[in-house]
């Protein structure tokens, strides 16, 4: 069975394999590839390309072994009954950067030997308890153990391995966000402090960045440092709903709680969204009061708006979207309200037409400013099913109007362009 | 030995210095009393009180770290032992130290409210005509030739008879002072509103031409030729020519309730069940038996009741008392569990033109959740079958009530 695998394995190993030829020319260049001869010229394929040069320019052919072929010799060599012979194989192949080769070797040694610590780790297996598991799966119980309270095991075993193991560079930023809430969590509250600075550094620098990560992870920072004895003093009830809608087992009562307790948490970080909804509310405002004398400024008003209510939604998610889909519906008014006016210009130049008697040349010109209209009005729609999209269900008339509308208009511009075109 | 000591010195200040700017510029790396709060945080959340005082009494004692800090634990530890007036005290310790604006607030907010609690409940006002012997009331019956005028801030007030004019004026500022205050959660009422009280229902239906059929009561809020007209109209008799009694405790309120939310509302709609649900939470006393047909029509349909509710129409209503009674009863419910900062802004995101349940979670700045109707709904469900059964115990013991 380890052996028809195996045979797999080489089959696909062989077909990738390539030379890795070295060609010392007489001018000192060196160039690293597959050299083929024909007649007078020399030629090297390299990974930018083929290149040639003449026979004369060559100081000498090195022929090399390339680490796949390198490989399939080593693999001729070595015990396929010995895990440890194979681990030690995927552990060359590994370093020589033949993952695929690598995580073969690492599976086949799991077969022979499934407890082989070293073949699990080359895996990015973290073992947890007595069970070794993949990155996806540790960390789902690594945040089970989070919620069960195990601190210890969490800041000494599991999160130094997951961080030792994150494939990727989103997975290492939710390992660290996990740190912080383990120390967080476990009253480590100076430390946790600096795990969400750092968190939230990593996360505004990742490609891309991370942003509502970055700011969530900076908020509870800016609260950790602003409370650094772990004490924060509820205003209200948390959850705000539960004195309304009766109350529940899981409710933190206003006055000073631990920030150790995630209600507490989450309870300081709906305040500070609180106060950016808040600031956007008061931005919105005044976007509404310019947006008919200065649009502009009015525009400027809306995005630092939305700002507000992105780092709120950042922090709680959600807890800002009516307020993103009432700038969305604001803007779509304004737009609707140029479309309007040239809609109605469109209208006032089509009633003109056929009325007096014009020639050719100022039909044209009239012909080419309807369909000027008809443009600025299919931007402004184009504009509006954009803004639309992104909450179809709340917003479901505009972009219905919008796409109607849209189509109407394609309708009409292609007559105008057929008359157009027959003129000329 | 000079110079080495000159050294030192040099070097002693140098180290002052940089500890000096460490502890100005650098952030606090480490709080001593850490352990200790979360120990009396714990013991709060756990509901031992007494220790959790006691531990935070001793970190704000601590001589060598004191963590001012732990009063705000002190003081919730008495407060909820039911110990307000020394909960208010170590409040005000609190709010000595508090360096932020929200926790400032928070502190001034829970020594009012601790004082609240600290003295015995005011007796609630009865309505006015309780406070009237039968001689008073007869007076106030009595209809004179001429027209007398009494005016007071808010309300200018005609009626055929001095006396009655001379409380209506009163009354109407007392009405006026309690729904802005206290149902609008600080609305306010700068306008002159005209009030006349007219002898009987036939002449109140000749002048107040707006006014229902049934009605005894009614308001107008006009605005011509720039000129706003707000007057409420009024009846002094009942049928049977006696003081209606009904006009001061029940329609003067009601009806200025009206005036009042049409100024916050404006051209906005304003939702007919909020509309009347708290013209009715403004009258002087509640009536019962709004509050015993709420609890036995809303049991087991809540949900579809409140659909029913945030949309009807005044014309689309099919049995008037049975939504005049939800729509109190859902009122005098919400206005009870929202603070007054919650209220003030769901009327404010209602009046911008919000569904009800959206205005509601924004006034508690939550997420929306589609579930939120039906834990509404249930929520209202057990407070109105609460409140009835209240009700009902009173009765079985007092058949007056």
């Amino acid at each position: 069975m380890v052996r028809a695998a195996l045979s797999g394995c080489l089959v696909a190993i062989l077909a990738t394999a390539a030379a890795a030829d070295k060609l010392v020319l007489t001018d000192g260049r060196v160039f690293t590839g597959t050299v083929s001869v024909e007649s007078d010229t020399v030629q090297i394929a390299v990974p930018y390309g083929t290149l040639r040069f003449d026979k004369t320019m060559v100081e000498r052919i090195e022929l090399m072994d390339t680490p796949e072929q390198e490989f399939r010799k080593k693999l001729a060599d070595t015990d396929l009954d010995d895990p440890n012979a194979l681990f030690g194989l995927a552990q060359w192949a590994g370093q020589k950067k033949l993952t695929r080769q690598a995580t073969d070797l690492y599976n086949l040694t799991l077969k022979l030997a499934p407890g082989h610590a070293g073949a699990h780790k080359g895996l990015g297996h973290i073992l947890i308890g007595k069970t070794w598991q993949p990155f996806e799966a540790a960390l789902a119980q690594a945040r089970g153990k989070l919620e069960a309270g195990s601190y210890e095991v969490l800041l000494e075993d599991i999160i130094p391995a997951l961080k030792q193991a994150a494939p990727t560079r989103a997975d290492s930023l939710e390992v660290t966000d996990l740190l912080g809430h383990a120390q967080l969590r476990s009253r480590q509250f100076i430390r946790a402090e600096a795990t969400f600075t750092e968190l939230a550094e990593l996360a505004r620098k990742s490609e891309p960045p991370a942003v509502d990560l970055a700011v969530r992870a900076g908020a509870i920072a800016e609260i950790l440092h602003a409370n650094s004895d772990g004490m924060y003093v509820l205003k209200e009830t948390y959850p705000p709903s539960s004195v309304l809608l009766g109350a529940t087992d899981s409710q933190v009562m206003p006055g000073p709680a631990s920030l150790a307790r995630p209600l507490a948490l989450e309870a300081a970080l709906r305040d500070e969204a609180k106060t950016e909804i808040e600031a956007g509310r008061e931005l919105l405002e005044e976007a509404q009061k310019l947006s008919a004398t200065e649009p502009d400024l009015g525009n400027i008003k809306y995005a630092l708006a939305d700002q507000a209510f992105q780092r709120a939604d950042a922090m709680i998610p959600h807890i800002a979207r009516a307020h993103r889909v009432d700038i969305a519906r604001r803007k779509i008014a304004g737009l609707r309200k140029d479309a309007d006016a040239d809609a109605k210009d469109f209208d006032d130049q089509m009633a003109k037409l056929g009325v007096k008697d014009m020639p050719p040349s100022a039909y044209s010109t009239m012909i080419l400013r309807m369909i000027h209209h008809l443009d600025s009005t299919r931007e402004d729609l184009r504009r509006i099913v954009e803004l639309a999209q992104v909450y179809p269900k709340d917003l479901v008339l505009e972009l219905k109007w919008a796409e109607l509308d849209l189509t109407r208009i394609e309708n009409m511009r292609k007559i105008l362009v057929t008359e157009l075109d027959g003129r000329k | 030995m000079a110079g080495n000591r000159r050294y030192i010195a040099v070097l002693a200040v140098l180290v002052g210095a940089a500890s000096l700017g460490a502890a100005i510029l650098g952030p606090p790396s480490y709080c001593p009393t850490v352990e200790q709060v979360q120990q009396a945080l714990d013991d709060l959340r756990d509901g031992r009180y007494a220790q959790a005082e006691r531990e935070a009494l001793a970190i704000t004692a601590n001589t060598e770290e004191p963590n001012p800090r732990a009063w705000a634990i002190v003081a919730a530890a008495r407060q909820r032992n039911r110990r307000y007036a020394l909960a208010a005290s170590a409040y005000r310790q609190f709010l000595a130290e508090a360096d932020c604006p929200d926790s400032r607030e928070f502190a001034i907010e829970q020594i009012r409210s601790c004082e609240a609690q600290a003295h015995p409940r005011p007796v609630p006002v009865a309505a006015p005509s309780k406070r009237l012997s039968g001689r008073q009331l007869a007076e106030l019956a009595e209809v004179d030739e001429r027209t007398c005028a009494e005016s007071s801030e808010h309300f200018i007030v005609r009626a055929n008879n001095a006396r009655l004019a001379r409380l209506v004026a009163v009354e109407a500022e007392v009405a006026l002072d309690r729904i802005c205050r206290v149902i609008l959660a600080g609305q306010e009422y700068p306008h002159s509103v005209a009030i006349n009280v007219w002898p009987d229902a036939r002449s109140f239906h000749a002048n107040a031409r707006e006014a229902a059929e049934w009605a005894g009561g009614g308001f107008t809020y006009s605005c011509e030729n720039g000129l706003i007209t707000r007057q409420i109209d009024l009846t002094q008799r009942d049928a049977n020519g006696r003081f209606a009694a009904v006009m001061l405790d029940r329609v003067l309120p009601h009806e200025m309730c009206h005036l009042v939310l049409k100024e916050l509302f404006g051209d906005a709609a304003c939702p007919l069940f909020l509309n009347e649900g708290l013209a009715m939470m403004a009258e002087f006393e509640p009536e019962n038996s709004r509050i015993r047909l709420a609890g036995r029509t809303v049991a087991g349909k809540a949900s579809r009741k409140l659909k029913d509710l945030f949309v009807a129409r005044r014309y689309s209503i099919d049995e008037p008392l049975v939504f005049y009674a939800e729509s109190y009863s859902f009122m005098e419910f919400l206005h009870g569990r929202l603070s007054p900062a919650q209220f003030r802004d769901f009327l404010l995101n209602v009046q911008a033109g919000c569904t009800v349940t959206d205005a509601l979670q924004r006034s508690l700045y939550v997420p929306a959740d589609d579930s939120f109707l039906a834990d509404l709904a249930g929520a209202w469900e057990d407070h109105a079958i609460e409140q009835t059964q209240f009700l009902e115990a009173l009765a079985s013991r007092d058949p007056k009530r």
